[in-house]
C-alpha cells in the first residue's frame, strides 16, 4: 500500500479508529491490531512476501529466546551466526544473486573461461533491506546483552512489521521500538497533531516536490546523450532535489503516522541539504542505516580508533557497504566509494566533528562563509548522485563528461516538451524556504507552533493541501526506496 | 481525544472551505499558466457548439458514437450525398463510460435509426478521465455527469469539477479556444487541413480494462433495447495491436464489425493528422467507403 | 386506370433508383459540375474522387467517365461533357484519362462519325444528364428488370454501386483463382477486339476538342492509367506511335501529362485492365499529388 493512495487514506483512519476505540483497553489486542494491520499493509502488494516477514520474526524471535537459554557463548555465537546468514542469505538471494551470477560470469568470460549460470527473474519483495536490518538488530542486541529478549510474540511481528516504517525506514533499533509495545500508548493531542503536521509536509515533499521533479529529473538522464551539459547538470539537482523529498517525505509520513499511534520512531533527516561539510551531511543523512552500520559494523572493525590504515580501511568498508545496500550495482558502489573520498580527508584531520550544530543557529540567515560552505557540500553531493541515478557507470562517465564539457555554458535545453513551467521552480525555493526556517526542528514544519494564531496556522496548513491538490503529480509514482 | 477528533472535523470542514475558495480565486489563473491538476477548456473537439447542435436535431438517420476517431472520420457532406442525415456525438478521447452517458442523454431525444459505434482499441485501455475532463468542459453539468465525475477518483477532474461550479456560480463563460488548422463542420464532424509530421509508435498490446468492456457491453443493450440496429467500426491509424486476433473476435462477437485499418489502406504521410487521426482527406476516403455500408444497413432497417 | 396505376407504380419505383439501381444512372442525375474525371471504365472504376478531393482539399471533383463504348472520344462525349459542365466555372480541374482505346475505332473506317458505336447508346439518346430523377434514362436506358431498382438495394454494395460523386466501386473476390478467371477471360476477349480496333484520327481530334473546350474552365491533365503487364502490351499494339502523339498534344495546349503505364509499382486489378480500389486509392492519390504539385508549382 502506497502512502500516497486512496487506498492507504482510508486504511489509516480505520486502524485509528480500531486502536483507539475498539483495541483501546487491552495491550495485547491492540498490538495484535497493529502486527494484522501491519500484514495487511505489506500483503497489499504481494501477499506471497508476508512469508518472508513471518519467518525471519518467527527465526529472529526463536534465535532471541535461544540466546537467554543457553549459557555457553559458542552456541550464543552460533544462533547469532544462524540469524546473520538467513537474513543476509534471503537478503543475498533476492536483491544481490543476479549481481554476482553476472559478476562471476563477466570475470570468467574475461578469463577465457565460459561458464553456464542462469539469471534468475527475481522480484525483489519491497522492503527487505529495511526489516531484515530491523530485525538483525534485535538478535545482535539481544547477543550484546543490550536487550533482554521478548517473550511475547505478537509484540515481536509487531516490532519487525511495523507498518509506518516498514518498508522504507527509518530502520528501528530493537532497543527503541521493541519496548514501546510493552507500555500502554496513552493519546497525546500535541503528539497526535504533530504527526499529522507532519504527515502533511512529508506528503508536500514526495508528491509534489519529488515527483515533479522526476518528470525533468527522468527525462534529462533517459535523454542524457542528446542534452548539453547545462541541462545535464540541472537534470542532476533535480534529482538531488527528487531523492531527499521523496525520502525523507516518506520518513516524514512514517514518523508522523507513528505519533498518531503513540510511538516514536527515531529521526531519519536532518536537513542534510543545510550541511557545511560531508561529515555533517552523513550525520543529517539517513540516519538510521548509517547509524546502523556504525553501530553494527563500523565500530565493530575498530571505528577510528585504529591506525590510519585502519581508519582509511573501515571508511571505505561503511561507506561501500553502504552504497552496496541501496542495490546490486556497480554505480551504488561508486556512489559510496565517493562519498567516502570525500570523508577521509575530514577524518583523517580530525575536522569530520567541526560542525555538529545547527547551521547559523541563532540567526536567520547563514554567514557568507557558512553558505559556501553549504554550496560546496551541496555540490559535491548532487556530483555523487549522478552515479547514484544512472544506469550503469559507462552511462555515469558520459553524463559526467559532458557536464564538465564546454556544453556546461551552453543555454540548457528548452524542457517545454515534457511540459516544464516556472512554478516547479517557485515550489522548490518556497520548500527551501520552509526547511531553512523550519531547520531547528525535529522537521520542517515542527516548529510552526510559533504562529501563535490558530487561524494563521491552519491557513497555511491548508496553502500546502492547496499545493499538494493543485501540483501533485498525478500518475503515482513509488517512492525510489521501495527498492532498496 | 475528543477534542482532537473535534478539531479535526473543523479543520476539514476549514480546509474544504478554503480548498473551493482557493480554486475559485486561482484556479483559472493556475490553469492557464501552469501545468496544475485543473483543467476547463476545450483544447480541442468542439464539444460545446456539437451538443449544442445535437439539441437541435429533428430528424437523423444515422448517429456515429465514439472518440476523436468518430468525429474526424465521418464527413456528414458527403453522407449527405448519399441522402443520409447523420450527426456524430463523439468526443475528445470518449470511452465507453461516457458514451454510455452521451447514449443516455441523446438517444431517446435523437432517435437514430442507425447507429455508428466507432470502437477504437485504446478506449477500452483508459481510465476515462480525459473523456471525463472533455465533458466537463463542455457539457452542462448534470447528477449523472457529476456522478461520473466522482467515480473517476482523478484529482484533476475533481478539481476542475469545482472550478465548473465556480464558473456556474459566478456566470463565466468558458474562453474558447480552438487550433486554426481544424474547423467544426455542421453534423458533428471536425475537418483537419494539412498533413502533419508526426512520429511513428510501437504497435501496443490490447489490455482492455475491465469497467470499459461492461460499459461497452451495458451500451450494446441500451441500444438493442430500442430496437436500434448499430455497426461497430474501428477507423484506421498508423500502428497496430499485437494481439490484434483477440481485439477481431471480441467485437465481431459483439456486432457487425468493419476494421477499416485492414478494409481500406492510407498512406500514413497522405491521409493522417497524426499516428492515430485521419485527416480531412484521409477522412473523405473513408466516409465514401462507408457510406454504402449505412446505405445498405439503412434500406434493409427500413424494409 | 389500370394504366395509371401501372405508371404511378413505375414512377414510385424510378424515384427509388440510386447509386445501387445500375453502373450509370446517377452520373445523369447528379447536378452540373465543375470538375471532372474523364474516360472509360478504367476510370470510373479506378479514380475516387472523394481521394483527389481530399488531398487537393476541394469537393467538386467528380467522376463522369463510363465505358469504352459508352464513352470514347468523340462527338457524343464532348456534347455530354458540355451539358454537364457548369459553364460558370473559372478554376476546375479535368482529368482527361487516355488510351489507345478510347482513341479508336472498331469500323473498318475508323474515322466515319456516323459508324461511330456510342451514337446509339445512352450518352447520345438521354438528353439531359443532370435531370433527377432522370425518367427519360430510365425509360429508355435502363438494362435490368424495374424490379432490380428494389432488389438490388437489398444487395447494396455486393457487386458494384456507383457513388454520388461518380466513382464506380467495384467489389468482387480477388481471391487468386477468381481473378485468374477474370483475368483469363478479359485477355481472352480483347484479344479479339485487338483484331478490330484501330486508331482513329477523328477521335483524336474530338480528344483534342474536348480539352481545348475544357480548358476555358480551368486546368486539364492528361492520365494514361496503369494496366497490368498483357493488357499494356494489348494496348500499345492497338498504336505503337501513343506515347508520342499524346506527349505533342500535351506540348500544344500546354497540358501535363502523366503516364502510369511506366510506373515500376505493381497495382492490383480486378480483370487485369480495371484498377481494384485498394490500388484505384493509390492511383487516385498520386494523381492528385502530381495535380497538387502542379498547380502549386506551375
Amino acid at each position: 500500500m502506497l502512502f500516497n493512495s486512496l487506498d492507504f487514506a482510508i486504511f489509516l483512519p480505520v486502524v485509528f479508529i480500531l486502536y483507539w476505540f475498539v483495541f483501546n483497553r487491552n495491550l495485547k489486542h491492540q498490538n495484535l491490531l497493529v502486527a494484522v494491520s501491519s500484514y495487511v499493509f505489506y500483503g497489499w502488494w504481494d501477499y506471497r512476501f508476508l512469508s518472508l516477514i513471518i519467518f525471519s520474526t518467527i527465526l529472529d524471535y526463536w534465535i532471541g529466546r535461544g540466546i537467554v537459554h543457553t549459557s555457553l557463548p559458542k552456541q550464543k555465537k552460533i544462533l547469532l551466526w544462524i540469524s546473520i546468514i538467513i537474513n543476509l542469505g534471503f537478503l543475498g538471494i533476492f536483491k544481490y544473486y543476479n549481481f554476482f551470477i553476472d559478476n562471476f560470469r563477466s570475470a570468467f568470460s574475461f578469463l577465457g573461461y565460459e561458464i553456464n549460470t542462469n539469471s534468475l527473474n527475481i522480484i525483489l519483495p519491497v522492503g527487505i533491506s529495511f526489516y531484515t536490518f530491523q530485525t538483525l538488530s534485535y538478535s545482535i542486541d539481544v547477543y550484546k546483552g543490550n536487550l533482554k529478549p521478548t517473550n511475547d510474540f505478537i509484540k515481536f511481528a509487531a516490532f519487525v512489521s511495523f507498518f509506518p516504517q516498514l518498508v522504507a525506514g527509518p530502520i528501528e533499533r530493537a532497543t527503541n521500538l521493541l519496548p514501546q509495545f510493552y507500555k500502554r500508548r496513552r493519546f497525546s493531542y500535541e503528539n497526535s497533531v504533530n504527526g499529522l503536521r507532519q504527515i502533511l509536509w512529508g506528503l508536500f515533499k514526495k508528491v509534489v516536490i519529488a515527483d515533479n521533479c522526476a518528470v525533468y529529473a527522468n527525462y534529462i538522464f533517459e535523454n542524457s546523450l542528446e542534452l548539453p551539459g547545462s541541462t545535464l547538470f540541472i537534470g542532476a539537482l533535480l534529482f538531488t532535489i527528487q531523492i531527499y523529498c521523496d525520502f525523507s517525505g516518506y520518513s516524514d509520513i512514517a514518523i508522523g503516522t507513528s505519533r498518531l499511534f503513540g510511538f516514536n520512531l527515531m529521526k531519519n533527516f536532518a536537513f542534510p541539504y543545510f550541511s557545511r561539510d560531508i561529515a555533517e551531511f552523513w550525520r543529517r543523512w539517513h540516519i538510521s542505516l548509517s547509524t546502523w552500520f556504525r553501530d553494527y559494523l563500523y565500530i565493530p572493525l575498530g571505528g577510528s580508533k585504529g591506525g590510519v590504515l585502519i581508519k582509511i580501511r573501515n571508511t571505505f568498508i561503511i561507506f561501500i557497504v553502504s552504497g552496496f545496500w541501496h542495490g546490486a550495482n556497480w554505480t551504488f558502489i561508486v556512489w559510496g566509494t565517493l562519498n567516502a573520498i570525500y570523508f577521509l580527508p575530514l577524518l583523517l584531520s580530525n575536522k569530520n566533528r567541526n560542525n555538529l550544530g545547527i547551521v547559523a543557529e541563532n540567526n536567520n540567515m547563514p554567514s557568507l562563509k557558512e553558505l559556501f560552505q553549504m554550496l560546496g557540500t551541496f555540490l559535491l553531493t548532487i556530483f555523487a548522485w549522478i552515479f547514484f541515478r544512472a544506469e550503469s557507470l559507462n552511462h555515469a562517465i558520459s553524463y559526467i563528461g559532458e557536464i564538465l564539457s564546454w556544453s556546461l555554458f551552453n543555454p540548457p535545453s528548452s524542457l517545454d516538451v515534457i511540459g516544464l513551467k516556472k512554478i516547479l521552480i517557485f515550489l522548490i525555493v518556497l520548500f527551501f524556504m520552509i526547511e531553512w526556517f523550519g531547520r531547528k526542528g525535529d522537521y520542517a514544519l515542527d516548529n510552526i507552533i510559533f504562529l501563535k494564531s490558530k487561524l494563521v496556522r491552519w491557513g497555511f496548513y491548508s496553502f500546502i493541501v492547496f499545493l499538494i491538490g493543485m501540483f501533485m503529480y498525478t500518475e503515482k509514482t513509488n517512492f525510489i526506496y521501495f527498492q532498496f | 481525544m475528543r477534542s482532537f477528533l473535534l478539531n479535526l472535523l473543523l479543520f476539514i470542514v476549514f480546509v474544504v472551505i478554503t480548498y473551493f475558495i482557493g480554486i475559485l480565486m486561482v484556479g483559472d489563473i493556475l490553469m492557464r499558466r501552469t501545468n496544475a491538476n485543473i483543467m476547463y477548456e476545450p483544447e480541442s473537439g468542439f464539444n460545446a457548439i456539437r451538443f449544442s447542435e445535437a439539441n437541435e436535431i429533428e430528424e437523423l438517420d444515422v448517429l456515429f458514437i465514439g472518440s476523436s476517431h468518430s468525429y474526424r472520420s465521418f464527413d456528414p457532406r458527403i453522407l449527405n450525398q448519399y441522402k443520409l442525415r447523420t450527426f456524430n456525438l463523439g468526443t475528445s478521447s470518449q470511452t465507453h463510460v461516457q458514451t454510455n452517458y452521451i447514449l443516455n442523454e441523446y438517444l431517446n431525444e435523437l432517435n437514430p435509426k442507425l447507429i455508428v459505434y466507432e470502437v477504437y482499441p485504446n478506449t477500452f485501455m483508459s481510465d476515462g478521465v480525459e473523456s471525463t475532463l472533455n465533458l466537463l468542459s463542455s457539457h452542462d453539468m448534470d447528477f449523472s455527469l457529476a456522478k461520473m465525475s466522482i467515480a473517476t477518483g482523478d484529482l484533476t477532474v475533481y478539481n476542475s469539477f469545482i472550478n465548473i461550479i465556480s464558473y456556474k456560480i459566478t456566470g463565466r463563460k468558458v474562453k474558447e479556444n480552438y487550433p486554426t488548422e481544424e474547423k467544426y463542420i455542421n453534423g458533428g464532424y471536425v475537418e483537419t487541413v494539412g498533413i502533419t509530421n508526426f512520429s511513428k509508435v510501437k504497435d501496443k498490446y490490447w489490455k482492455p480494462r475491465q469497467e470499459q468492456l461492461n460499459a461497452f457491453e451495458e451500451n450494446l443493450e441500451l441500444i438493442k433495447a430500442r430496437n436500434i440496429p448499430y455497426i461497430l467500426v474501428e477507423a484506421p491509424y498508423t500502428y497496430n495491436y499485437l494481439n490484434r486476433d483477440e481485439i477481431d473476435k471480441y467485437l465481431n462477437d459483439k456486432g457487425e464489425f468493419y476494421n477499416y485499418n485492414k478494409l481500406i489502406k492510407l498512406d500514413e504521410n497522405i491521409y493522417f493528422k497524426d499516428y492515430h487521426h485521419l485527416n480531412h482527406a484521409g477522412a473523405a476516403i473513408l466516409t465514401t467507403t462507408i457510406a454504402p455500408v449505412l446505405v445498405k444497413k439503412m434500406t434493409q432497417t427500413n424494409y | 386506370m389500370f394504366l395509371m396505376f401501372l405508371s404511378l407504380i413505375a414512377i414510385g419505383i424510378f424515384l427509388l433508383a440510386d447509386g445501387n439501381s445500375d453502373s450509370y444512372y446517377t452520373n445523369f442525375t447528379s447536378s452540373k459540375q465543375s470538375s471532372l474525371i474523364l474516360g472509360t471504365s478504367k476510370a470510373a472504376q479506378g479514380l475516387q474522387p472523394a481521394v483527389i478531393n481530399g488531398v487537393l482539399n476541394r469537393s467538386d471533383v467528380n467522376n463522369f467517365a463510363f465505358t469504352v463504348a459508352h464513352s470514347p472520344y468523340g462527338p457524343v462525349y464532348l456534347k455530354a461533357i458540355k451539358k454537364k459542365i457548369d459553364t460558370n466555372t473559372k478554376d476546375g480541374i479535368f482529368i482527361v484519362t487516355v488510351d489507345p482505346y478510347s482513341v479508336s475505332g472498331r469500323h473498318k473506317d475508323a474515322n466515319d462519325v456516323g459508324l461511330f458505336r456510342e451514337n446509339d447508346k445512352f450518352l447520345a439518346t438521354v438528353s439531359s444528364v443532370t435531370s433527377n430523377p432522370n425518367f427519360e434514362y430510365l425509360y429508355q436506358e435502363y438494362s435490368y428488370p424495374y424490379i432490380y431498382i428494389l432488389t438490388k438495394k437489398c444487395d447494396y454494395i455486393d457487386d458494384d454501386f456507383l457513388h454520388p460523386d461518380g466513382w464506380n466501386e467495384v467489389n468482387i473476390s480477388m481471391k487468386q483463382k477468381d481473378f485468374e478467371v477474370r483475368n483469363k477471360s478479359k485477355i481472352k476477349s480483347y484479344k479479339k477486339l485487338l483484331k478490330v480496333y484501330k486508331f482513329s484520327d477523328k477521335r483524336y481530334e474530338y480528344f483534342e476538342k474536348t480539352i481545348s473546350f475544357l480548358k476555358d474552365y480551368g486546368d486539364v491533365y492528361i492520365v494514361r492509367l496503369p494496366v497490368s503487364t498483357p493488357f499494356l502490351e494489348m494496348e500499345n499494339s492497338v498504336y505503337k506511335e501513343f506515347d508520342n502523339k499524346i506527349t505533342s498534344t500535351s506540348s500544344k495546349f500546354n497540358v501535363p501529362y502523366l503516364d502510369m503505364t511506366k510506373d515500376d509499382k505493381e497495382y492490383e486489378y480486378t480483370d487485369g485492365n480495371h484498377l481494384y480500389k485498394t490500388s484505384g486509392v493509390e492511383v487516385s492519390t498520386l494523381i492528385a499529388k502530381w495535380i497538387f504539385n502542379h498547380k502549386n508549382f506551375k
